[in-house]
């Protein structure tokens, strides 16, 4: 089994987007695949997968309850009208009790306990026999997105070409993927505009700040202390909205692209 | 998205704490791949500062209490300069108080109410057994319907009244251990003790000792055999040691059984705490033999040891989780007794390591599903484990895992019936005291509900508090010292 981490400095780059419709094509390619809504501070997978044309069948627990010890690693788990394809959904209950102890161990470091868990269920999944474990991380260094990339195989650094994002990447490399051991790190570009759209930009000083960011992103990769390959650039796709294009619109470039992104990790 | 949503408490470390972090995850983690229990690491608090900070307050407020102490209230003159004091510190205090109220979870309410219905019915089912009209000896009926014929056992009698020592100094339950020892069953007569075997002195002893230093036996014409008796116990116990090999070898030539380990460590520590009978060197030196001998004896050799086992044919040099529950608790008496031996911490820590292992297993709901048929253990045995596990939990705060052992409990006490209480054709010794011990849970299930509370209140009532300056000091630094003697013990577990 293989565990994969999609995770990003910034909020809002795109690793819900990738990494649902990354899960389900490989569900969809005949894989057995968990994907965990690890964006335990705003989940947004239950609401995501309940508006699809995907039907879960069962009503399993959240796996922030998991985290906490309420559950079993199994009870977690939902499955779906796709044979291959399972998914955990994380819910804030636990955090909207303000003072709860269980709060502090949550978001706070946790004593090591959380991380116990977190490898409790990826040892779970690895003896249910699943193909891929995704985690739809929740961005930034917090302790617990710590945890999702100590116990990953790999990870998937989502980033866009924005001016901000040169610094957070950077930063982010220095004092945490650098320091990480045993995961493989690969780099995803997101919302690149293509070449055709950037014609259609009007304002030259956009363009050129377009392309800039792309090289100020690239260059930052290649001058990482630590290896982080790019795998794959993703073109930004106007009026993209949070849907599992894979599943039934064959045809949508999302769709095309996540293809071609999967070819690489199979 | 993030950028606007704000944090939600999820911290993000210091580049330090950062590096610590991710060294201990990944230790953690191969050990977990090695099979072992994870580590558990606290983050590296920067608690100096705020230690020295809240030493500095206590060093404050000690100097206004004295101060308040030289002041004269009813003169006008100074009337003005003690509500400027007040005011200050009361601010203060309330912020002291807010900062320490963050210990609360809430409780699941029928978990809360299954304690106070189930409370009557263990004290119906014990106060049936040592009514005054001799039911210990004679078949017990409760509610008309309910009956077990079974003479209580010394070993239970011992066990009973050790339990009841653990419930508060003078509160009912701890004066009826003590009136059972010097009014009803006078253990100290029973010379023939000594003759009994190792385990049944380890359990007269213990219970004996418990109550070595109340008012009643030191006044009574009994002091003299009570001494007798014990001392002679305790040298047979001692004599249980080996010097050649340094472990204990009591008999037959084979280690201390893991119970009498945890008999004895009990003992010790309650010696250790009451020199009055014994000698306190000799104590500690065989504490920390015995300590040695269990540290030996748990040190894994194979990766895990054995902490919930099938095979229940080895007995001597298995820690089961209810013995590690059972040790936990009895390091954490040697602990407050001896003070802080590098030994003790290193033991607790291991054995916490293990039952945290247990909690933490897949499957470790199967410690709380062994039932007569699959193993050689009753159902009793099983709830006296449940009952260690949270009374461990609770001394380590560990709320989450207390609820959680609590709330299957429940489910043992509704699946079972009533069977806890009527079993009839039952010949086990554990059956008296586990309803004892259920009801010591509780106690502590609630007074830790009670802590809670009363902080909630303090702070509550904290505005109210300028009743004069000097009274005022000596409560604040009463809170304070509370404080750092917590925060002081903490860091020193936390080592
Ligand atoms: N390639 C793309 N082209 C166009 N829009 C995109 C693309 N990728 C993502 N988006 C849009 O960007 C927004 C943010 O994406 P998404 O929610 O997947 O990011 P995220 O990294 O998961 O954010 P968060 O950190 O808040 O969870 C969404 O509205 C999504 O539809
Ligand atoms: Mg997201």
């Amino acid at each position: 089994m293989e565990t994969i981490t999609f995770h990003s400095y910034r909020g809002g780059v795109g690793k819900t987007l990738l990494s649902v419709n990354t899960a389900v094509k490989l569900a969809l390619l005949g894989k057995k695949v968990c994907l965990v809504d690890f964006d335990l501070r705003a989940p947004s997978h239950q609401s995501l997968f309940t508006s699809s044309s995907f039907s879960i069948t069962s009503a399993a627990k959240s796996f922030t309850g998991f985290l906490v010890g309420n559950h079993e690693p199994q009870k977690v788990i939902n499955s779906t009208d796709r044979e291959n394809f399972y998914c955990v959904f994380s819910d804030i209950e636990i955090l909207q009790r303000k003072e709860s102890k269980i709060r502090t161990k949550l978001t706070q470091h946790g004593e090591g306990r959380i991380l116990a868990k977190l490898f409790e269920f990826v040892r779970y999944c690895n003896s249910q026999k699943f193909d891929f474990l995704i985690f739809d991380c929740m961005p930034g260094i917090t302790y617990r997105s710590l945890d999702a990339l100590v116990v990953s195989d790999k990870i998937m650094v989502v980033t866009r070409p924005v001016k901000s994002e040169i610094s957070g990447l950077r930063l982010v490399i220095s004092e945490c993927y650098s320091k990480l051991e045993g995961a493989k790190l690969f780099s995803i570009l997101n919302q690149v505009e293509q070449q055709e759209d950037l014609a259609h930009i009007p304002n030259s000083l956009d363009v050129n700040l377009a392309k800039e960011n792309v090289q100020g992103i690239t260059k930052c990769l290649e001058e990482s202390s630590v290896s982080i390959p790019l795998l794959h650039t993703f073109r930004r796709i106007p009026f993209v909205t949070e849907r599992i294009y894979v599943l039934d619109e064959k045809d949508h470039p999302l769709t095309i692209e996540i293809e071609d992104f999967c070819s690489k990790i199979l | 998205m993030s950028e606007i949503r704000g944090n939600k408490g999820f911290e993000s470390p210091s580049q330090k704490d950062l590096d610590d972090y991710l060294r201990q995850s990944r230790k953690s983690i191969t050990q977990m791949k090695d099979g072992r229990p994870p580590i558990i690491f606290k983050p590296k608090k920067a608690l100096p500062t705020k230690f020295l900070g809240i030493m500095l307050l206590v060093v404050v407020s000690s100097s206004l209490m004295l101060v308040g102490s030289f002041i004269n209230f009813d003169s006008p003159r100074n009337n003005n300069n003690t509500d400027t004091t007040t005011t200050v510190t009361t601010t203060k205090l309330t912020t002291t108080t807010t900062t320490t109220t963050q210990v609360e979870t809430t409780l699941p309410i029928d978990i809360e109410k299954d304690i106070t219905t189930s409370i009557p019915l263990v004290e119906a089912f014990i106060n049936t057994m040592i009514a005054s009209n001799h039911s210990l000896i004679n078949p017990i009926v409760i509610n008309g319907t309910i009956n077990r014929s079974q003479t209580i056992s010394d070993l239970e009698l011992f066990d009973l009244v050790w339990i009841l020592s653990q419930f508060d100094e003078n509160s009912e339950w701890w004066n009826l251990g003590r009136s059972l020892i010097f009014e009803k069953y006078l253990l100290w007569n029973k010379t023939s003790l000594l003759t009994e075997n190792l385990r049944t002195q380890l359990l007269a002893l213990r219970s004996m000792i418990t109550y070595s230093n109340d008012n009643i036996l030191l006044e009574s014409d009994a002091l003299e055999s009570y001494q007798n008796l014990t001392k002679q116990l305790w040298e047979n116990v001692c004599s249980a040691h080996d010097n050649v090999t340094g472990t204990f070898n009591p008999d037959n030539g084979t280690i201390l059984h893991t119970n009498d380990q945890i008999l004895f460590s009990q003992v010790l520590a309650k010696t250790a705490g009451h020199p009055t009978l014994f000698n306190f060197s000799i104590t500690t030196e065989k504490a920390i033999l015995l300590l040695n001998t269990i540290y030996t004896l748990t040190e894994s050799t194979d990766g895990l040891p054995e902490s919930f086992d099938t095979n229940l044919t080895r007995v001597s040099d298995v820690y089961y989780s209810h013995h590690q529950a059972a040790m936990i608790l009895a390091l954490d008496k040697f602990s407050s007794f001896l003070g802080s031996l590098a030994i003790i911490n290193t033991l607790t820590n291991r054995l916490n390591n293990f039952l945290m292992n247990i909690f933490l297993q897949q499957d470790w709901s199967i410690a709380f599903t062994y039932n007569q048929t699959s193993h050689n253990l009753s159902s009793k045995i099983v709830l006296n484990d449940q009952l260690l596990f949270i009374r461990t939990n609770i001394l380590q705060n560990k709320r989450n895992f207390a609820d959680y052992t609590l709330s299957i409990l429940k489910l043992n006490f509704e699946a079972e019936n009533s069977s806890y209480f009527t079993s009839s054709a039952d010949n086990q010794t554990q059956f008296l005291t586990d309803h004892v011990h259920l009801l010591l849970s509780f106690e502590e299930f609630l007074i830790l509900e009670t802590t809670i509370t009363t902080y909630t209140d303090t702070e509550a009532t904290s505005t109210e508090y300028p009743t004069g300056a000097a009274g005022f000091a000596w409560e604040f630094t009463i809170i304070l010292t509370v404080l750092v003697f917590i925060s002081y013990r903490r860091r020193k577990i936390e080592e």
